[in-house]
This record gives C-alpha cells, sequence and structure tokens, in this order.
C-alpha cells in the first residue's frame, strides 16, 4: 500500500474534555451517546418501569452537568453516570417499596392500567420471544439487586469487570465471583426453560 | 480433580477471564455432571445476553434539560463564571452589607448586643451600665404567641432572681443551658459549645431590652404591659453524650459529620428519673449514629429537621420521661 492511499485516522477528542473547555453544546452529544444505555439500566434496575427509568437517567444526566469537577474524561463520566443511576435506582426502588402496599390498595379499589400498558401486554403475549424474555426479567428481578447489577452489566450490557468494579465500587477480586454466583442464581430460578431446550 | 472446584470457576472460564489447564480440560470431557454445569451457565448468559435495550424518548434531551433548569444550582464551576457575573455578585454583596450596617446604627438606641454580669442589684431603668453591676439571667418573654422551646430554655433558670425580658429571642444556635446550682456566683448560664461560664451573656444585636426584672419587681419601658414574673418557671438540665463522628450516605464521595458537644436538654420536674439517660446511654448513641448516617451531607446540613427526627426516635426509646431538645455544633466534611 502506498503512502497516499493511508489515511490517518482523526483522533478521537474527548467530549467531556470538549465540554469542559466551554464547548457547551458537546453535553448534547454526551447525552445522545449514553442516554440509551442509562435508560437501559435504569429499565432493568427499576423493574421495568419506563417512566422511572427515563426520568431517573435525565436526574443522572442533571447531576452530572451540575457536577462537572466529578469527573475529568468519558471514562470517568460513564462510571459516574452509572454510580449515580445506581445509587438513584437503589433509592427509588425503596420508595416504591414503601408504597407498594398503597399500590395493593389501589388494585383492590379497582383501579386500571391504562390502554397502554394493556396494549403492550397483549403484544408481549403474541410475541414468544418477548415473553420469555419477560419471564428472564421477572426472574432477574428477583434476584439481590447487587446479583441483579452485576448480571445487567456484564451479560447484557457487556460492561469490563474494570468497568463494574469501578461502578460498584467493589475490589476487582470480587466481581467475577459474584457475577458466578448471580448466574447460578438466576440458573436456578430459570431452570425449567434452561433444560428444556437441552 | 474436583467437580465442585471446577464448577466454580466455569463462569470465569466463559468470561475468557482464565484458562484452563490441560487436566480441567480432560475432566470437562469426560464428566458429564461438569459438562452439563458449563451448558447451563452458558445457556444462561445466552438468555440475559439475548434481552434487548430500550429506546429513550424522543424528547429525552429536552427531558433532561428540563431537569437540569429545575435544580437551580451553577452550571459550571465557579472559576469559570464571566467577570460580569462576578461584578454582579459582589455588588449584591456590598449593597447587603450596607443595609445591615445602616440599620444597626438607624437602630442603635435599640441595641442591646452584650449584657454584662455583675453581682450587686439595682432597680433602674433598662442601661447597658444597670446590666453592668446585676447577676442577670434572662428570664422571660413579651409574646403573644407561645415562646419555642429553645427560647424556654434560654428564658429559664435556676437563679431567677433578676431577668431580662427581651425581643426578640437569640436564636437557637445560642441556647444556653443552665446548671442546676441555685449559687447565684456560679449559677449562671453556660454556653453549650464553650462549656465556660461566660463573664458576659451575649444577645443577637437585633435584639431589645423590653423589661428588666429584678427580685421580682418589674421595671418596664412604659409603652409594655405588666407581665406576671411571679409565676413557677421550669428548670432544665442537661445529659452530655460527647462527640460523633459519622460517614454520611452521599452518592460518590466521602463525607463526615461531626457531631460536638451533643446534649439532650430536659425538664427536671417531668424527668425525675433521668438515670434512665446514662442507662440508656449506648442505645440512644447508636440511635444517633444511625440517623446521621442515613443522611446526605445536605440533609443533615438542615439541623432543625435532623434534631426533631433524633429527638423523636430518642423519646420513643425512653420510658421515664421526655428529652425537650438536642443540641450540638455541627461540621460537615
Amino acid at each position: 500500500m502506498s503512502e497516499e492511499n493511508v489515511e490517518v485516522a482523526p483522533l478521537a477528542m474527548d467530549l467531556v474534555q470538549l465540554w469542559r473547555d466551554g464547548e457547551t453544546e458537546r453535553f448534547d452529544e454526551i447525552v445522545v451517546k449514553y442516554q440509551k444505555l442509562l435508560c437501559s439500566i435504569a429499565y432493568l434496575l427499576l423493574r421495568r418501569d419506563y417512566q422511572q427509568s427515563c426520568q431517573i437517567a435525565c436526574e443522572a444526566f442533571a447531576y452530572a452537568y451540575h457536577n462537572p469537577y466529578k469527573f475529568h474524561d468519558e471514562h470517568s463520566l460513564k462510571i459516574f453516570l452509572c454510580q449515580t443511576l445506581l445509587t438513584m435506582a437503589k433509592e427509588r426502588l425503596k420508595q416504591n417499596d414503601a408504597h407498594k402496599e398503597e399500590l395493593l390498595q389501589e388494585l383492590l379499589e379497582g383501579y386500571k392500567p391504562d390502554k397502554a400498558v394493556m396494549h403492550w401486554a397483549a403484544e408481549d403475549i403474541l410475541a414468544e420471544k418477548e415473553r420469555l424474555q419477560e419471564y428472564i426479567l421477572d426472574n432477574l428481578e428477583t434476584l439481590l439487586f447487587d446479583q441483579m447489577v452485576v448480571i445487567i452489566l456484564k451479560d447484557i450490557f457487556m460492561l469490563p469487570f474494570e468497568e463494574i468494579s469501578e461502578v460498584m465500587k467493589l475490589p476487582l477480586k470480587t466481581i467475577p465471583l459474584r457475577l458466578h454466583r448471580a448466574r447460578i442464581g438466576l440458573r436456578d430460578k430459570i431452570k425449567d426453560v434452561i433444560y428444556s431446550g437441552m | 480433580m474436583e467437580c465442585k472446584y471446577i464448577q466454580s470457576q466455569l463462569s470465569s472460564f466463559l468470561d475468557n477471564t482464565i484458562k484452563f489447564s490441560a487436566p480441567i480440560k480432560e475432566h470437562l470431557e469426560t464428566c458429564l455432571r461438569c459438562q452439563e454445569e458449563l451448558a447451563s451457565i452458558k445457556r444462561t448468559i445466552e438468555f440475559t445476553s439475548s434481552i434487548e435495550e430500550i429506546l429513550p424518548p424522543v424528547d429525552f434531551l429536552s427531558m433532561v434539560y428540563d431537569e437540569i433548569k429545575k435544580k437551580a444550582m451553577p452550571a459550571l464551576p465557579k472559576h469559570n463564571l464571566s467577570l460580569t457575573k462576578r461584578y454582579i455578585i459582589y455588588i449584591i454583596l456590598l449593597v447587603s452589607a450596607g443595609l445591615l450596617l445602616a440599620k444597626m446604627f438607624l437602630f442603635k438606641e435599640n441595641v442591646s448586643p452584650v449584657i454584662s454580669v455583675g453581682k450587686n442589684s439595682q432597680t433602674s431603668p433598662v442601661s447597658t451600665s444597670l446590666a453592668n453591676s446585676v447577676p442577670l439571667v434572662i428570664m422571660s418573654k413579651i409574646s403573644l404567641t407561645p415562646p419555642r422551646l429553645e427560647e424556654k430554655i434560654l428564658l429559664s433558670s435556676p437563679t431567677s432572681k433578676i431577668g431580662l425580658i427581651t425581643n426578640p429571642v437569640p436564636m437557637e444556635s445560642d441556647i444556653m443551658v443552665f446548671p442546676e446550682q441555685k449559687d447565684i456566683s456560679t449559677a449562671l448560664p453556660t454556653d453549650i459549645t464553650t462549656g465556660i461560664f461566660p463573664a458576659q451573656i451575649p444577645l443577637k444585636p437585633r435584639a431589645r431590652v423590653l423589661k428588666l426584672v429584678i427580685d421580682d419587681e418589674v421595671i418596664e419601658k412604659k409603652e409594655l404591659e405588666e407581665e406576671n414574673t411571679n409565676k413557677q418557671l421550669p428548670f432544665y438540665n442537661h445529659y452530655e453524650l460527647g462527640d460523633f463522628i459519622v460517614k454520611l450516605s452521599n452518592y460518590d464521595e466521602v463525607c463526615t459529620a461531626q457531631l460536638r458537644d451533643v446534649v439532650l436538654v430536659y425538664e427536671l420536674a417531668k424527668y425525675e428519673n433521668h438515670e434512665e439517660l446514662e442507662e440508656k446511654r449506648d442505645s440512644i448513641k447508636d440511635i444517633i449514629r444511625d440517623i446521621v448516617s442515613g443522611h446526605t451531607a445536605q440533609e443533615v446540613k438542615q439541623t432543625e429537621k435532623l434534631k426533631k427526627e433524633l429527638r423523636e426516635r430518642i423519646n420513643l426509646l425512653l420510658n421515664e420521661g421526655k428529652i425537650l431538645q438536642i443540641g450540638f455544633k455541627l461540621m460537615v466534611e
């Protein structure tokens, strides 16, 4: 290959650094880049409550926006966002549990889900793949919070162990062990599906 | 080779974090149980990894900016503030300082910033020179509404021979605790924060002396109605718990709160067996630690709320009586 044909890839500029240097519109790019990850993690952590998950993802971005000195590059921003999201989700789950009795009461008093939810439910029943996914998620949610987090981060979002240990604020060595225990726990819960296909 | 050991390593093997040696590989080829275990974990991973991500709403970015606007905080670090903004802040600060000074000078006659403590009784109109010569204890206040708890504590004393009526009364940060002894020479208010008998009783600069009470005789300003000062005032005591250093539950930074000179204030008449506090000292300390550690730095700084929560929880523990207030000096790092 001749030298003329060699294209030197431009150095990927760190969005966070550009934003901190005064390019305020870079924050939009940051949001667009990480919105899917944050919303999806929140969605799984918050037992598939779409509205609440988008809300806490927004709060996590807003928190990062107001605390720019807590991260210095994209990697640390990603970790910071995930950490914030985990803490917020944990708090929200606690609050949700506290309101569970009230919700039950509402249901007993004739609460009906809105049409959209019913529509989605009908679609889920029709789609086999989605039904299986729902089943897996139902069981995933019954795991301990930390076990659920480690499976979500590793098996669903494929985060490396180093990042998971930073997000969960745990030593690197303990992550594989926790992951193993979490996988075994989940496997035992979805035994019927696992062994039916083997 | 033990199956149990190999099975515990299967997850790491599938994640490529470890590599199995030849004997382990041989074992895996022959042992059905381990093969089954490996396949089941593999299938679990396949199932979880097939879970699809969700798509955020189309207007997610605007939702984020709405959220940002909700929180009224600086968007960038302070050092990035433009010069104009800085000047505006300086001007606001200067103007407010000027207003404060002007207010102090305009109402100078009504201001009684410090009242000194003396030993001899005198009966004369209210003035700082008078206050210099008598042992003064603040004991009552003219108010249309019942005084707040902190005011009650401040305004009562076993040495209620001489008192001042002031309006408004010092703030909570100036709460003083009165010792039990009735000896006038030593029974002067003790400041919680220093633990030393003050030579002077400080009042808030804006506190105006409205009435002076000396040996149950009231000398007051003409415009004020006479108030019955002979009524029995409750006596208060306090129980010291010492200092606390508690780690706070903040999102992503290590924060500690130091609660110095923690005291529990109670009314003597209503808490005869106050030795209960000594018996339950450890439990009370645990409650304080538990509650404080469950808050973030911002929440802890709302001391009114925190004190209320602590008081209510401690009172649930006590059987013989109740505490009226909890006092401490707070530092958050």
